[in-house]
Order: C-alpha cells, then sequence, then structure tokens
C-alpha cells in the first residue's frame, strides 16, 4: 500500500526579478504514512512553506515526483485536493460567513452526501457548538483557529498539511488544537506538521524532518533524532542537526 | 479541449455553491451599503430637488418653430407670442423639431388666391393662406390651429373694417386652412441622452464598487488561498465572484434605477413625458453587464493584489477627472478608459463615494438638461 504523502527528488526555484533564482527546495524526498505525523523543521526561509505549497496543490514542482494519497500533484490536482486537508497562517475564512456556514460551504465544495450532517459532525467534534452561529470575524484567535482547522478536515481527508497551526494561538487553545491534530491522526489520517516548537513535536510527532536552506538533512523518529544527535532534548538537537550546516 | 458532462456538472455546481456564499458575504459587508446603496438613496431627494429646480426655472411655453419666410400680413411672432406660445424663428423648422429644440412648427405655408386676391370680401370659397401642421399630439395641435385661425381672423377683421364692409357678413369665410396630417405614435425626441448618461453613471459608480469590494480584500484575508486547495477549478471561483457581484449589482442598480424613473417622473409628470420601460432594462443589463467584464479585466490583469489596490493617488486623480468629463460630454467611450485607469489605483471607499456623487450630480444635472423640453411630440415636416 503507498504512502500518504510520497515525496521523491522534489526540488522547487523560485526565480527572482533581480538576481539568481532561490532554490527553496532541492532534491528532498520522504514519505508519511496513514495514522502519522510527521513534524517539519527548520529555521525561517528553510523552504518549509513551500514544500507543503506544492503538497497542497498551491504550485508545482520543477523537478521530481510528489504524490498525495496516491494521486501525483501535478497530473491529478483535483483528485489531491479531494483527499487533502491544508492550513496555513496564511490561509483564512470569509470574514462574514458564520463557523456553520463554512463548514458547510467546505461540505459543499467538497460534494459530501450531506453537508449539513456533516457541518454539524465537525462542530461537535472541534467542539465549535458554543459559537457555531458566530461570524468568523468576530471569534478570537484561536476559535478561528479551530473553525479553520475544522474545514480543513470537515472532509474527513487522509492527509491533513498544517503549516504552524498554533501560531499565535495561546497555552489553552494550542492544547486544544494539538489534541484535535492527535486525534484526526488516531483516525487514520496522515499529518505534516510544520512548527518552530519543539514541545510541540515532543507531545504529537512521531517523526521529524529538519530542512534547511532547502535542503532535507534528517528524517527520523524523534528517538532516532536524540540518538544521533547525542542529546534528549529536542531543541538542543535540532541546533545541532541544523549547526552541523554551518548555522550558529 | 472536450468537457465532460460530469466535469460540466462539477463547476456548475461549485458555482452555484460558491456564488450563493459571496452573496451571503456580500450582503453582509458594510462597504456595500456605503459605496453603492448609500448614493442610491441620496439620489432621491437629490433627483427631486433637481426635478423641482429644473420645473421652477424651465419656460413652461410651447416652443413652436416657424420659418424665416413668413406672410408678410400675419404678424405671427407677435401673435402666437401673445397667445403664450414661445417663437423661435429657424431656417429648417422640421430639423429643430427633430432636435427636440421645438415643440411644434409650421412647416410649411402657401398664399393662396383667398378673399383677399378676389379684390372684394366676397365669398372666395378658398383660404388666403394655407398652413401645414403635422404632430402625433392632437391637442398640441389643434391648440396652434386655432391660434393661426384665430390670427387669420383679425387679419380679416382688419380688412374688412380697412374696407368698409360688414365683418357679420364675411368672417365665416376659411381666412386660413390648417392641416393637421394623422398623429403619429407617440416616440421619444430624445430618449437617449439621458439613458445615456445614466448608464455612463452606473457604469463609474459600479466600476468603482467592485473594484473597491472585491478578491483584493480576499485575498489579504488568505480566502483566494482556502479556496484554492479545495476541489474546485480557479475557474469556478471567479465566475461564482463574479456572479454574485453581477447579482448584487442588480439588486443595488434597481434602487438606482428606480430612483432614476422617479426624477423622470417628477419633472414630466404635467409635461406628458412618456419613459419606455424597455431602455430601463436594457440600460441596467448593458451597464452590470460591462461593468462585470471591466472587473473581469481588471482581476485578470493585475498582477497581484498589492498592484491591483496599491497606486498613487494621482492616477485615481486622473480617473475621477476623467470619468467625470466623460458623463458631462456624454461619451460612453471614457468608461472603459476610466475603469483601465482605476485598475492602477488606490481603491479607497470614500475616493469612490465622492466619486460616485459627483457622478450622480452631474448625471442628475444632465437629466434636467435633458428634460427642459417636451420629448413626446414628434412633428413630421409635409408638404403643404
Amino acid at each position: 500500500m503507498p504512502a500518504a504523502i510520497e515525496v521523491e527528488h522534489l526540488t522547487r526555484v523560485w526565480p527572482q526579478p533581480k538576481g539568481p533564482p532561490v532554490v527553496a527546495v532541492h532534491d528532498a524526498s520522504f514519505s508519511v504514512e496513514g495514522g502519522e505525523v510527521l513534524g517539519l523543521l527548520g529555521p525561517n526561509g528553510a523552504g518549509k512553506t513551500t514544500l507543503m505549497q506544492v503538497l497542497a496543490t498551491l504550485t508545482t514542482p520543477d523537478e521530481g515526483r510528489v504524490r498525495v494519497a496516491g494521486f501525483d500533484v501535478v497530473e491529478d490536482p483535483r483528485a489531491v485536493r479531494r483527499h487533502l486537508g491544508y492550513l496555513s497562517t496564511t490561509s483564512g475564512l470569509p470574514a462574514r460567513l458564520t463557523c456553520r456556514e463554512c463548514l458547510v460551504l467546505f461540505a459543499r465544495l467538497h460534494e459530501l452526501p450531506d453537508p449539513r450532517a456533516a457541518a454539524e459532525a465537525a462542530i461537535a467534534r472541534f467542539r465549535l457548538g458554543d459559537f457555531g452561529d458566530r461570524f468568523v470575524e468576530g471569534l478570537s484567535t484561536g476559535m478561528r483557529q479551530r473553525v479553520r482547522i475544522a474545514c480543513a478536515s470537515v472532509h474527513r481527508p487522509p492527509v491533513l498539511i498544517l503549516d504552524e497551526p498554533t501560531a499565535g494561538l495561546d497555552l489553552m487553545s494550542t492544547d486544544d488544537l494539538l489534541r484535535e491534530v492527535v486525534g484526526l491522526r488516531d483516525e487514520g489520517a496522515a499529518v505534516l506538521y510544520s512548527t518552530h516548537l519543539m514541545h510541540e513535536v515532543d507531545r504529537i510527532c512521531d517523526r521529524v524532518a529538519v530542512l534547511y536552506q532547502g535542503r532535507l538533512l534528517v528524517v527520523d523518529t524523534l528517538d532516532g533524532l536524540r540518538a544521533s544527535t547525542g542529546t534528549a532534548d529536542l531543541a538542543e538537537a535540532f541546533r545541532r542537526v541544523v549547526g552541523s550546516q554551518g548555522l550558529s | 479541449m472536450r468537457l465532460r458532462p460530469g466535469a460540466i456538472r462539477c463547476f456548475v455546481r461549485a458555482v452555484v455553491v460558491l456564488t450563493g456564499a459571496e452573496l451571503r458575504r456580500l450582503l453582509r459587508t458594510g462597504s456595500v451599503y456605503a459605496v453603492v446603496l448609500l448614493p442610491s438613496l441620496l439620489l432621491i431627494p437629490v433627483a427631486l430637488l433637481i426635478g423641482t429646480l429644473a420645473m421652477s426655472v424651465v419656460d413652461q411655453r410651447d416652443v413652436v418653430a416657424l420659418p424665416r419666410s413668413l406672410p408678410p400680413e400675419l404678424d405671427l411672432v407677435a401673435g402666437l407670442e401673445a397667445a403664450d406660445w414661445k417663437v423661435v424663428q429657424v431656417a429648417d423648422p422640421a430639423a429643430a423639431l427633430d432636435e427636440g429644440d421645438a415643440d411644434v412648427a409650421r412647416l410649411s405655408w402657401e398664399r393662396r388666391e383667398g378673399i383677399a386676391a378676389a379684390g372684394s370680401l366676397e365669398l372666395a370659397g378658398r383660404a388666403r393662406w394655407r398652413f401645414v401642421v403635422d404632430g402625433d399630439d392632437p391637442d398640441v395641435v389643434a391648440a396652434l390651429r386655432g391660434q393661426l385661425v384665430a390670427l387669420g381672423d383679425d387679419w380679416l377683421e382688419d380688412a374688412v373694417a380697412a374696407a368698409g364692409g360688414d365683418p357679420e357678413v364675411d368672417l365665416w369665410v376659411a381666412r386660413v386652412d390648417v392641416q393637421a396630417l394623422e398623429p403619429t405614435e407617440p416616440q421619444l425626441l430624445d430618449p437617449v441622452r439621458g439613458w445615456r448618461a445614466y448608464v455612463i453613471f452606473l457604469l463609474g459608480s459600479v466600476a468603482f464598487f467592485f473594484l473597491s469590494l472585491t478578491g483584493v480584500a480576499d485575498r489579504r484575508q488568505g480566502v483566494t488561498e482556502t479556496l484554492a486547495v479545495l476541489p474546485v477549478s480557479r475557474q469556478a471561483v471567479l465566475w461564482a465572484r463574479l456572479l454574485a457581484l453581477f447579482l448584487v449589482q442588480v439588486m443595488a442598480t434597481v434602487g438606482l434605477g428606480v430612483n432614476f424613473l422617479l426624477l423622470l417622473a417628477s419633472v414630466a409628470a404635467d409635461r406628458d413625458l412618456q419613459v419606455p420601460g424597455g431602455w430601463a432594462l436594457l440600460s441596467l443589463a448593458g451597464a452590470v453587464l460591462l461593468s462585470d467584464a471591466l472587473y473581469g479585466i481588471i482581476a485578470v490583469v493585475a498582477p497581484s493584489a498589492r498592484a491591483a489596490n496599491n497606486g498613487s493617488s494621482a492616477v485615481m486623480l486622473v480617473l475621477v477627472a476623467l470619468l467625470c468629463v466623460g458623463v458631462f460630454v456624454d461619451g460612453a467611450w471614457w468608461v472603459p478608459l476610466a475603469g483601465g485607469v482605476s485598475a492602477r489605483g488606490p481603491l479607497e471607499n470614500g475616493v469612490c463615494l465622492v466619486s460616485s456623487l459627483v457622478a450622480t450630480a452631474a448625471v442628475v444635472g444632465m437629466c434636467a438638461r435633458a428634460l427642459d423640453r417636451r420629448v413626446d411630440l414628434v412633428l413630421k415636416g409635409a408638404e403643404g
């Protein structure tokens, strides 16, 4: 059975108006199985967002092959989107729709047989009942993030791509959201989870991939990373991996 | 490329679903009401005020166009003016009618033998002058006819008195013969002027509206990215947005259209103005469609949200100037030009509102000007 996410020798280059092109991702290969959370780590500008955008069909790879849920992101992007839930730091929801309306809209666009039932199920799963009829723009950051992840997963996708989903959230909201991600993983979803926060990695990730200047340095389990870097502290392990490439 | 039925169904379904969401979102957006509906409401008192002013300052007399050559014996100009007609003497009365500069015209006349040519006041059986008047308003034609006959009577009385005859015997003689042709169907002499101005106004205001409220804000909010990872084509997202905007514009412009009709009705209440409904629908539909097309072009051409939304204020000033000049010179071709410039202009709502109001005032003025004449009377030139 193929992995939920398969990335083989992916390269993505961003041309620049002035100066040489930027190689955002270079020859990256990894995979993520269903029921697994892969933490994607890397300093700012490492290429994490570009990698996730390729997986989400927001941009295309220059080289290599990427398959999501068994579908090629170039050859069948719509099928990829049908099996994908995507949440980034820049994605948003229509401000003047209520949470419930957003969920119904997403369910309809995914052509679910009973959009309203799917929306109600998501409301129950993510505990949105108290503010289901409030406009998205009137929600706090944490509430809004919960609605966004509920919308991204209303169709129960086998693959979730989450780009720093807890950015800006308080502790309680972060706890809620991580619990929800774990719940989705336990339901069998493959999750690619980008973050800068090591305690989140320690809490929910099964494996980690470290990206630095577009190159994938390490793909390993948490224990494997600790062992290879000689430290039990994940933050220190990350520093050592990246530091070995010349970053202090 | 061959479209599969399933793909078409998915596309239509996505467009319908997204359009519903867009409509909900737009109708809950305050700027819609501030930029479009508020000016629409403001147009009611403005239009009524202008209409009232127009009615109070406009010369209400019917205008009769006469040729420069007139029977010297009949002082028609003085006689008609004394009877509260406004007389204009022009080389071509028919042209004056066609251009709406006159309500009625005495298009031709001929001298006949009549009683004067007979050399006495005996019955001659023929009129001294024969006039031809053609019109579609029997009342106006009858009024002019009666006036001409009365002038002929006056002349005859003078002639009888000068000849020492007995007027009681001879006054029934036909001194003036007025031939009125069969009334034609009522037509609008100059409907285009007012409606074209209205269409220009609509185009300008809705162009501002589109540019200030559409995809740009969505991109900033990340909605575009969110929609881009859903299993719908990006064309469906664009089409849904255009469709939703179209529907909102229809709703908004219906208000404007009603106001415009109110203006026409108020000014024309006692001037027999006829407003064809088909013109209103065509104008509205055309304005909305063209505006949508304009937005579509801008949305496609704009390289980014920033590029579409940020420009120099000088560009916006040029845009406003183009629009206003375009309205005043009555040239619809200014509108696409203005819209094109606006694609690079800053799209602040305040500017849009001011621009809309400026355009509104200009158009109301034009409408009042266009209505400063009777427009339902068509007189055709005819040979006597």
